[in-house]
């Protein structure tokens, strides 16, 4: 009889604990784990790779190197030159490359961006494309074509200790067009390879390509000598993406009697896709009717002449940056060419921006350029406050107080002109924004009867500014 | 000194030598032995022989002052002879009461008789030994012809001979009468000291008797000792003695028990003393390694004293070695005599282990007969079941072994799980074991150190499939899978019928354990999951919940010992869970009845405390920094409690908590409410205790999810183990109330309730195991394991074909997939694995953590995955990582832009890289390299200075040679192994001088140095040890949890009174 009583008073304790606990227990709040910040990373060395000297007589190339942060490193550049140079915070150092092989720009103890100036006199040219900071498996570029005026070349470069080897696939408006010779293309590792385009396929004034290494990795440039009056004189030479995304930015941009802009877009996937192409000024936002849910078939390329478009732009607006996007979805590549006529006639091209940044560093474009510009567009719903500093060589940086602090506004685009700050001296452009901004720099040298741009690099916020 | 009152003249001479004849002094040692002690000086007080004084020794018996005296017992029967008496302030034992008392007498004697209490000699016996020793002059010591104490007519000794390990052997049947077949006088090569008539002399160049040896085998000493002196020893036949064998036939009480352990003990004593020195090199080994197969013998009997005994002896000796090695010296400083000169007198081999299993095999016979009656019980039982299996019963049987096929096919037919903790075995049977016992480790960063003994538990079974790596893993599932059911089957075995008992069995193999564990291929779960239910049951029973006649606590805390070291040798932190379990079930049993005996209770906690001491030397690192369980309840111990965000104690009381198909798990609190509304008598109680667990259970569950206390265990499924347990045991109450208590309540509401309560069980039953079985849903790393064991097969293929061409490496496998979905303390989440060439492998489970090590890896990792480097083949080289095997996601182009990877392999689910820079394991180079330099943990910061630098000479690095011939310098050894001051490298002879190699070790090479380079980590002799005492102490754990009562002890060989 006692144990009966014991029993029930234990069942009773039992439910009560457990009643107790299963209520506790739904209120009360779980321990859970966020993914932390990981450790700063204490190592820091990086290289950049730069492009390899196009095929032609008397290219030249000089390479500018800007640090990405206020930390002093050192650089080195490989093969070309031996031994370590000095990195001022923030600073720059403009070095000619003497060999004609792909280079690699390290970085110690600080990350540098760098970008590659090339000069040609047969067109007489000049361009100049970013440095990647990547290599990958995979490379894009919308604009090109093999008409007879036009050379163009891929640029491949292999800088890891394994032999690439790549499949070049080369796409126009009415679909791919695949070449035998081009299907097996092999990068031994540390070298570099250039595809003179031309050679393997017959004319087509639109021609887009993809570079996929089926082994290793690779970086790609695309690099065009135009010599046409209807495609325009000079060098250009871009760097490709290495992805496809719905949304592409091109900050600067000439719409007029003067300038021919192109938007290439190609489209490398199985499915149809639909695109639009807003345009900014510095005072609005246009949208063309013409450049709303424009077609882009699967595995095909297709220009868009904004020349022969209405935009309503007048002459006081001519600057316009483009921004493509995607309505359904599909990832797409877009490359934008630019053929100016005018007195600054030359030719410059460019693959857009993905995604738009706080911090901008952009290196010279042009050695002693005549005309000089950075073009800022706002990609937000919300006005931006930029700023604009220049480094000189020799670790200076000069920040005049009209680049200082301007507010842009959401959607709009501006061009800031740099040639009566530089004056002619090679100098990096950092933009800092409080919101997220995309940068593209442009310069005209009168010597070379060309224009060059290049895209800006990302670069991580520094803490405490 | 407590003398007797008035000895014999101490002052004076004892015996003064006659003209003629030698003066002898006979020592009586007596103990206890007033029964035979008159008869003794009886028979000394008649001895032909005149020039005789007797000395009898009292070795503190504690009857002395019993009437009559001692004193006047011996006074009465010596009225011939001169005598004395002594009595020793303390017991010293036979040889040590003599030694006492001839170090307080003078005498002039020229002999010494010792003898025993419980001996008496014929009349002219002294005589007779007298005239052999002064007839043979090389002979110091005789002895008498030894027969029964009862039937003079039968023969107890003739002298005796030994083998190489000084066991004893008669040379006689058993029960031999004496014929005179043994009449003639004979070199021996020892006689008992039962009595012994000694030269005085040559007794004090011996320096007397090995008082150490207390009893037993004294006399095997003294008569080695005189024997390599040059000496013989015979037997004078015709000279007699009855011997009543009082001690070792338990007639007398002694302290010097246990004689099979004071045996043992003196006999490795005598041969380290007295073996020569080359004999000696194999001799102790042997003697060990023979004590270690008897230990194994005893389990099979279910002796565990015996494995006590034998333990104690070896480690009694381990203690005193110093000084048996003084007495070593000592005793070979007179040797006059090479070892093989005796070898006639010793025997074969043959003859003593004819003689030993002559006497094993009795007892064997007694446990083998227990076993036969076993065996024939079950067989007619298997008889029975077969006659009934017919018909439907036979046709459900069917369904049953169709549908664990079905369900279990994953696991059946698969290639061997590579999922979580369920790691293919390595190729080499023997790897498991090596992992264990060498520094020189192939996986992880190589830190030394104790490392669980679950890797010898774990190695058995690639030894039992003869090396076939797959088959062993399945085989070790099927193993705990049995296990497993069968420990839930005896949960309820005291309660329950048979149904019950399978109900039971069933419920636990087809809920956590079988699906949450190989599921998330959880080892360390199903290893406690199979452990558990054992721990469980002898809970019950110390805390007196389940009290079965014949009830052992001793077997019972061994039981304890060896299940919870097994679980907590795959997750440490089970033994508080178990703890907990326990003061439960003990307050609750002090809630319902009497609470279990404090002296109960303590052999719980005694038993747990012996599971921990099991898995000594890991266990005591399992708080240190990195250590098993500081990984579980350190600073990382958010993230393990995060797992259990899920779960608490609503779940667990609804059967989800582990994970088992839903429904199913929903069929267990039906079940267990049936067994505490239906059962009756002890099964209620039972269902009560259980139910207690499982609340409990789940409270723990909910804190820890709560972040209330921190996680002793690593996951859900490992803390709801006893819960899932719990709940097999109720259902296999449920169903056997069902069956035995249902009928005897009257009829009521009861009836209804119970029937439609176990209708709605088995429905939910099958409908959560149906789905289940048809998905093959016990299929190792089915729980959202994305990488199968195709992929790791196909990157261990690659890897194995690597190594053909670069020797050893370590290969970094990168990404969330490769490590376990459901973390334990031996393998927590992380997004990185390091294993060994050979890929991912069982025994990288066990990689002990180095802590220095592990925070550069994870520096030069984080440096990669924030892109500030691309030479991130220069940091993992240094430590010898050559391939990264990286899981496709996110993360993955920053490693596509190191520049010193190599893409090897491009697979839609993982990428194989190789790294262009990686230093070797172990190798001369002009110096340091640099990069290593950086990668020193909490040092600076700045970027590693990357320069060429020459590597000079590379050490081979497989197990059995760490050397490089030629090396000299200047340079510096670099070896990528965890920092441990215990690797030592030398070049030549020459200790090198060790540099600060940052995370591993570097030795610095001088100039003008050359020679082979070889680097070692020498194993202390506390090392092997501790790993014969682990040995050991399993064997005495796994003897008790077999015991059955202790053995009588065996009279015979060896063993004099």
């Amino acid at each position: 009889m006692k144990e009966r009583f014991g029993e029930w008073i234990l069942v009773v304790v039992l439910g009560a604990l457990a009643a107790s606990a299963a209520a506790v227990g739904a209120g009360a709040e779980r321990v859970r784990v966020s993914s932390g910040e990981r450790e700063a990373a204490p190592f820091v060395e990086r290289a950049v790779y730069c492009p390899p000297q196009v095929d032609g007589p008397r290219v030249r190339q000089d390479l500018g190197i800007s640090a990405e942060t206020r930390v002093p490193g050192t650089v080195q550049i490989e093969p070309a030159l031996r031994g370590r140079t000095g990195l001022p915070g923030d600073g720059l150092i403009v070095r000619p490359v003497e060999a004609p092989a792909a280079t690699n720009v390290v970085g110690y103890s600080a990350p540098v961006a760098a970008s590659s100036v090339m000069t040609t006199t047969k067109p007489t040219g000049i361009a100049a494309a970013s440095c990647s900071p990547e290599a990958s498996d995979l490379w894009f570029f919308a604009a090109g074509s093999s008409e007879l005026s036009a050379d163009q070349r891929l640029l491949l470069y292999n800088p890891f200790p394994d032999e690439a080897v790549v499949r070049v696939a080369l796409f126009t408006p009415v679909g791919e067009r695949s070449k035998a010779n081009l299907a097996d293309v092999a990068v031994p590792s540390g070298e570099w390879r250039e595809v003179k385009i031309n050679r393997f396929i017959l004319r087509e004034p639109v021609l887009s390509a993809t570079v996929v290494a089926g082994r290793g990795r690779v970086v790609a440039w695309r690099a065009m000598l135009s010599t046409s009056d209807d495609r325009g004189r000079g060098f250009e030479l871009s760097l490709g993406s290495t992805e496809a995304s719905q949304t592409w930015y091109f900050p600067d941009g000439s719409i007029g009697d003067s300038a021919a802009e192109h938007l290439t877009v190609l489209n490398p996937t199985g499915q149809e896709a639909v695109v639009t192409v807003a345009l900014s000024t510095s005072r609005k936002r246009i949208q063309p009717p013409e450049l709303v849910d424009v077609t882009v078939p699967p595995n095909t390329s297709k220009d868009l002449d904004l020349a022969t478009i209405d935009t309503g732009i007048k002459a006081d607006d001519f600057g316009a940056a483009a921004t493509l996007s995607s309505t359904n979805g599909v990832p797409v590549i877009a490359e934008r060419r630019i053929v100016y006529t005018g007195a600054s006639a030359g030719v410059a091209a460019e693959v857009g921006i993905r995604a738009a940044g706080m911090r901008w560093v952009m290196g010279p474009v042009a050695p002693r350029p005549d005309e000089d510009s950075v073009s800022v567009l706002n990609t937000g719903n919300r006005s931006a406050t930029v700023s604009i500093e220049l480094h000189l060589e020799g670790g200076e940086v000069t920040a005049p107080g009209k680049l200082a602090e301007v507010t842009l506004k959401a959607g709009l685009r501006k061009e800031f002109a740099l040639e009566r700050v530089t004056r002619g001296r090679p100098a990096s452009v950092v933009v800092t924004s409080d919101r997220p901004v995309v940068a593209e720099r442009s310069s005209y040298s009168k010597a070379r009867r060309d224009v060059s741009d290049v895209m800006g690099t990302a670069v991580a916020t520094p803490s405490g500014r | 000194m407590s003398i007797a009152t008035k000895p014999v003249p101490m002052s004076a001479p004892v015996a003064a030598a006659g003209p003629g004849s030698p003066a002898v002094l006979a020592v009586v040692v007596t103990h206890n032995g007033r029964k035979w002690l008159k008869d003794c000086l009886v028979s000394l007080n008649a001895q032909t022989y005149p020039h005789l004084d007797v000395l009898v020794v009292d070795d503190a018996s504690p009857d002395f002052r019993s009437s009559p005296h001692l004193k006047r017992v011996v006074k009465r029967h010596l009225r011939r002879r001169r005598w004395g008496f002594m009595r020793t302030p303390r017991s010293l034992g036979f040889g040590g009461a003599i030694n006492w008392a001839l170090s307080r007498v003078r005498t002039d004697a020229d002999l010494l008789l010792f003898v025993h209490d419980d001996a008496a000699l014929d009349s002219d016996a002294l005589e007779q030994m007298a005239a052999r020793l002064a007839k043979d002059r090389d002979t110091a010591i005789v002895g008498p012809k030894i027969v029964s104490w009862d039937d003079p007519a039968m023969l107890e000794e003739v002298g005796m001979a030994v083998d190489r390990f000084g066991y004893p052997y008669k040379g006689l049947e058993q029960e031999e009468m004496d014929l005179g077949q043994h009449d003639h006088p004979s070199e021996v090569f020892y006689v008992t000291s039962t009595c012994m008539l000694v030269d005085h002399d040559v007794f004090r160049r011996l320096r007397g008797w090995d008082a150490q040896m207390r009893a037993f085998s004294e006399d095997l000493d003294l008569c080695w000792r005189a024997r390599i002196a040059g000496h013989a020893v015979r037997v004078e036949p015709s000279a007699k003695a009855r011997h009543a064998i009082a001690l070792a036939t338990g007639e007398r009480s002694s302290r010097y028990r246990p004689t099979r352990y004071f045996i043992r003990r003196n006999r490795l004593r005598a041969i380290i003393k007295n073996a020569s020195a080359p004999r000696l090199f194999f001799l102790v080994p042997l003697f060990i390694l023979l004590a270690l197969t008897e230990m194994i013998g005893f389990i099979v009997l279910r002796q565990p004293g015996e494995i006590l005994n034998v333990a104690r002896a070896l480690a009694w000796n381990l203690a005193r070695f110093p000084q048996t090695l003084s007495a070593r010296a000592r005793a070979q400083r007179i040797r006059a005599v090479p070892d093989r000169r005796l070898r006639r007198l010793t025997v074969k081999e043959t003859t003593r282990i004819r003689s030993y299993v002559g006497y094993q095999a009795e007892r064997l016979e007694e446990a083998w007969g227990r076993r036969a009656e076993f065996v024939a019980a079950r067989s007619s039982e298997a008889r029975a079941l077969g006659h009934r299996m017919r018909g439907a019963p036979a046709a459900l049987a069917v369904i049953v072994v169709i549908g664990l096929l079905l369900g279990f096919r994953g696991f059946l037919w698969s290639p061997p799980a590579a999922v979580g903790e369920l790691l293919p075995y390595p190729e080499r049977a023997s790897a498991l074991w090596r992992a264990f016992a060498s520094p020189w480790q192939s996986v992880g960063l190589g830190q030394p150190g104790p490392t669980s003994p679950s890797l010898l538990l774990l190695g058995v079974w690639p030894l039992v499939t003869f090396g076939a790596a797959a088959a062993a893993q399945k085989l070790l599932i099927f193993v705990l899978g049995l296990g497993a059911f069968a420990g839930a089957y005896r949960l309820v075995s005291e309660v329950v019928d048979r149904p019950g008992r399978w109900t039971a069995g069933s419920l636990y193999l087809l809920g956590a354990v079988g699906y949450s564990g190989m599921r998330q291929g959880a080892l360390g779960a199903l290893v406690l999951g199979a452990a558990a239910p054992y721990v469980l049951h002898s809970l019950l029973r110390l805390t007196g919940w389940v009290r079965p006649r014949g009830f052992n606590v001793g077997a019972e805390v061994g039981k304890l010992a060896i299940a919870s070291a097994l679980g907590a040798s795959m997750a440490p932190g089970c033994l508080l869970v178990f703890a907990g379990a326990a003061v439960v079930l003990a307050a609750a049993r002090a809630l319902v009845a009497r609470p279990a005996p404090a002296k109960e209770l303590l052999a719980t906690a005694a038993g747990m405390a012996c599971g921990w001491a099991l898995l000594l030397p890991w266990s005591a690192t399992w708080l240190s920094p990195t250590g098993p369980l500081d990984r579980v309840w350190g600073s990382e111990w958010r993230s393990f409690a995060a797992t259990f965000a899920d779960h608490g104690t609503f779940s667990v009381l609804l059967g989800q908590t582990p994970d088992a198909p839903a429904l199913f798990g929903m069929a267990l609190p039906v079940l267990g409410l049936i067994a505490v509304l239906v059962a009756q008598g002890q099964r209620r109680r039972l269902a009560l205790a259980l139910w207690s667990v499982i609340v409990a259970s789940g409270l723990l569950i909910d804190l820890i999810a709560s972040g209330s206390i921190r996680p002793p265990v690593a996951s859900p499924t490992e803390a709801g183990v006893l819960a899932s347990v719990a709940f097999a045991g109720l259902g296999g109450i449920a169903v056997g109330a069902f069956r035995l208590d249902l009928k005897r309540r009257g009829l009521g509401l009861l009836q209804p309730v119970a029937l439609g309560g176990l209708a709605a069980a088995a429905f939910l039953v099958v409908a959560g195991l149906g789905p289940a079985v048809l998905d093959g849903g016990w299929e190792p790393g089915g729980a959202g394991h994305e990488i199968g064991a195709t992929t790791v097969e196909e990157v261990r293929t690659v890897l194995a074909g690597e190594v053909q061409q670069q020797g050893q490496f370590r290969a970094l496998w990168v990404g969330t997939g490769w490590s376990s979905s459901s973390p334990s303390a031996l393998r927590p989440h992380a997004d990185h694995v390091l294993t060994g060439s050979r890929g991912q492998v069982l025994s990288d489970l066990f990689q002990a953590p180095a802590a220095a090590g592990e925070r550069s890896l994870d520096r030069a990792l984080n440096a990669i995955r924030s892109g500030s480097t691309d030479r991130g083949g220069r940091l993992l080289g240094a430590f010898n990582i050559s391939f990264v095997v990286l899981e496709r996601g996110p993360g993955v182009p920053r490693w596509l832009t190191q520049r010193d990877f190599g893409v090897v392999r491009d697979e839609a689910g993982y990428l194989l890289l190789e790294n262009a820079a990686p230093l070797a394991r172990s190798a001369l180079y002009t110096r340091v390299p640099p990069e290593v330099a950086g990668l020193r943990a909490g040092g600076s910061s700045a970027a590693p200075r990357i320069s060429a630098i020459e590597r000079r000479t590379t050490v081979q690095d497989s197990a059995s040679s760490r050397r490089a011939p030629d090396a000299s310098g200047p340079g510096a050894v670099f070896l990528s192994e965890a920092f441990d001051p215990g690797w030592e490298a030398r070049v030549g002879e020459q200790p090198l001088e060790r540099l600060d190699g940052g995370w591993a070790n570097a030795w610095e090479v001088p100039p003008s140095i050359a020679g082979t380079l070889v680097i070692s980590y020498p194993r202390t002799a506390g090392g092997y040890g501790w790993l014969m005492a682990l040995g050991v102490g399993w064997l005495v754990a796994l003897g008790a949890a077999g015991s059955r009562g202790r053995p009588p002890d065996r009279p015979g060989s060896g063993a004099t009174s």
